[in-house]
């Protein structure tokens, strides 16, 4: 169980993080969420004592400065190059393992583990973007740490790489283990994560399931796709006060604020009659762009309703 | 000390694990080596003094302003810290060792082994390749020992002060830059500008200039007696000794406040 407390950090007048408070429970892998520059890598870094800032992190009820044996506690990976370039993939992690009286028997198990036992001599100075990561992942891996934390480890993988990585990720944290995956790449967290915690500028958005977090930022529609889809959707407004009709094309529309069986038997009443009658969820995608449209740091100027704009003003 | 030992094994196999660190003892041991060959063949023939002694056990000693062992040390300092913030070592290595003043005691202390080693074993080498040479062992008179001692002292406090100063300033050209610089072109023109009339009066803050004073450490016979002349050997090495405590504690603190 990881609890961070008030943790805040200011670079100059730049305020990172500002008085965060989550936890990560185990036995789930949590994704930890935010547009670039929401300060989740900053608030990695403050959970490990890394960088020097306000309130504090503790792991199973320790702060991480006093674990006795940190490596064997907790395994992190921060930065994906983080290693000196002629020192083999085996002599860093064995020089890793030495702080921890790791046996070096271990440093061939991970490296064979992540794919690397192959290269375990080689010097790292031309390893791809992946193979760096999964060097920085047997490191975490050395001491078979029950925590994990994680800062964007699917990048640079290739696809085998990233399902490698999401199946060992569930399978650790269904084993009892506590597992924080920070990332920016939506439709890999909603496959991995089970657990949310959202940033934007530094404040905490949202924290808890995935589902939750995908319920409270989104609303779900219903599809009706009718050859009377201007009948039905007159009948929806007199029948439905506040409801939202979103049409989609000729013969379909999305209803909000109603649920399927609601618009089902209206239409019966009225004999209208329904080719499609649907749920539309929305993705972990959508929910994140509504819970942080306002929270981005760089956001291009306009989006999508200035492209809108233009297009109509073209047509104009 | 909380996360010493750990911190101990890692920095030991730290070094050992880099090619650089090969590569920087065996210039110390060569360059040393060929220096001292060089000065035995100027002398062969005559008596070998304890003063050219001391020269040929050296190096070079006091004579150069960059004392060879020293220098070499000091550029191990800087690479052991300055690898760290190059390539992003710092973090893994706080995440194996969070405790960050046992990270620099245990970093400095088997530097100073490294460095302490390397330098006996060379003096130790120059002796046996001055024995070929001049067919004399190198006098060891008292005047000798303390100057080979001090040569010992010297180059550990180089060797702290590179990682001292890397420390404070986190990056490795800067802090070469200023380690060759200082010694070989600041100081000698600060000592060279008292020789002007105008500028006498610079002569008293010549004397404490901290390069210089270090390799008193190294003279032998034993340098001014500190009563309006040169500095003493003891003088000279607590003037070195304070910039190195200086850059060393700057260093200190700012790697154990700041962010890694």
């Amino acid at each position: 169980m990881i609890r961070a407390r008030n943790l805040d950090k200011s670079f100059g007048r730049t305020h990172a993080v500002r008085d965060l408070t989550f936890e990560v429970r185990p036995g789930v892998v949590t994704g930890f969420l935010g547009p670039k520059g929401a300060g989740k890598s900053t608030t990695l870094r403050l959970m490990l004592d890394l960088d020097k800032g306000g309130g504090e992190t503790r792991f199973d009820g320790v702060r991480y400065a006093e674990l006795e044996r940190p490596l064997r506690e907790v395994g992190c990976v921060l930065d994906v190059r983080s290693f000196h370039p002629t020192r083999t993939a085996r002599d860093h992690l064995r020089m890793l393992a030495a702080a921890a009286s790791i046996p070096a028997v271990r440093v061939d198990e991970v490296l064979d583990l992540v794919g690397l036992g192959e290269v375990a001599g080689h010097r790292p100075r031309g390893f791809s973007l992946g193979m760096a990561q999964r060097l920085g992942l047997a490191a975490a891996l050395l001491g078979d740490p029950h925590t994990l934390i994680l800062d964007e480890p699917a990048n640079g993988l290739d696809p085998h790489g990233i399902q490698w990585l999401r199946e060992f990720l569930r399978a650790y944290a269904d084993a009892g283990r506590t597992v924080l995956v920070s990332s920016h790449q939506l439709a890999e967290m909603a496959l991995m994560a089970e657990d949310l915690v959202v940033i934007g500028r530094g404040r905490l958005i949202a924290a808890g399931p995935v589902d939750d977090f995908v319920g409270r930022f989104t609303h779900q529609s219903v599809v009706v796709r009718s050859p009377e889809v201007q009948r039905l959707g007159t009948v929806l407004r007199m029948s439905f006060v506040g409801v939202t009709i979103v049409p989609e094309d000729e013969t379909t529309i999305l209803v909000e604020g109603l649920r399927t069986e609601q618009v089902g038997d209206l239409a019966a009443a009225h004999a209208i009659t329904l080719h499609e009658l649907s749920v539309r969820t929305a993705s972990l995608e959508q929910a994140f762009l509504e819970a942080t449209g306002g929270d981005v740091e760089y956001a291009a100027a306009g989006g999508r309703g200035q492209a809108r704009a233009a297009a109509q003003r073209e047509s104009g | 000390m909380r996360g010493f030992d750990a911190a101990l094994r890692l920095e030991w196999v730290r070094l050992l694990t880099l090619r650089s660190t090969f590569l920087v003892v065996l210039l110390a041991f060569g360059l040393g080596a060929a220096v001292a060959v060089v000065i035995a063949a100027a002398v062969r023939g005559e008596p070998l003094d304890p003063e050219v002694g001391a020269v040929v056990l050296t190096s070079g000693g006091a004579l150069v302003p960059l004392p060879l062992a020293a220098v070499l040390m000091a550029v191990l300092g800087v690479l052991a810290v300055g690898h760290d913030y190059r390539h992003g070592l710092v973090r893994p290595l706080l995440a194996a060792v969070p405790q960050r003043s046992a990270l620099v005691l245990a970093r400095l202390y088997v530097m100073t082994g490294v460095a302490a080693v390397v330098t006996v074993l060379s003096m130790v080498a120059n002796a046996g390749l001055a024995f070929l040479v001049t067919g004399e062992r190198p006098p060891l008179d008292a005047g000798v020992l303390r100057a080979t001692g001090g040569y010992v002292l010297l180059v550990v406090l180089w060797t702290w002060l590179g990682a001292g100063a890397t420390w404070l300033v986190r990056s490795t050209p800067a802090v070469l830059t200023g380690l060759f610089l200082v010694p070989l072109l600041v100081e000698p023109l600060v000592q060279g500008l008292t020789e002007l009339d105008t500028l006498a009066w610079l002569a008293p803050v010549a004397r404490w200039l901290p390069f210089a004073a270090g390799r008193t450490m190294v003279l032998t016979p034993s340098p001014g007696d500190g009563a309006g002349g040169d500095l003493t050997a003891l003088q000279g090495g607590l003037v070195f000794a304070a910039l190195v405590s200086v850059v060393l504690a700057a260093g200190w603190v700012r790697f154990a406040t700041s962010d890694a």
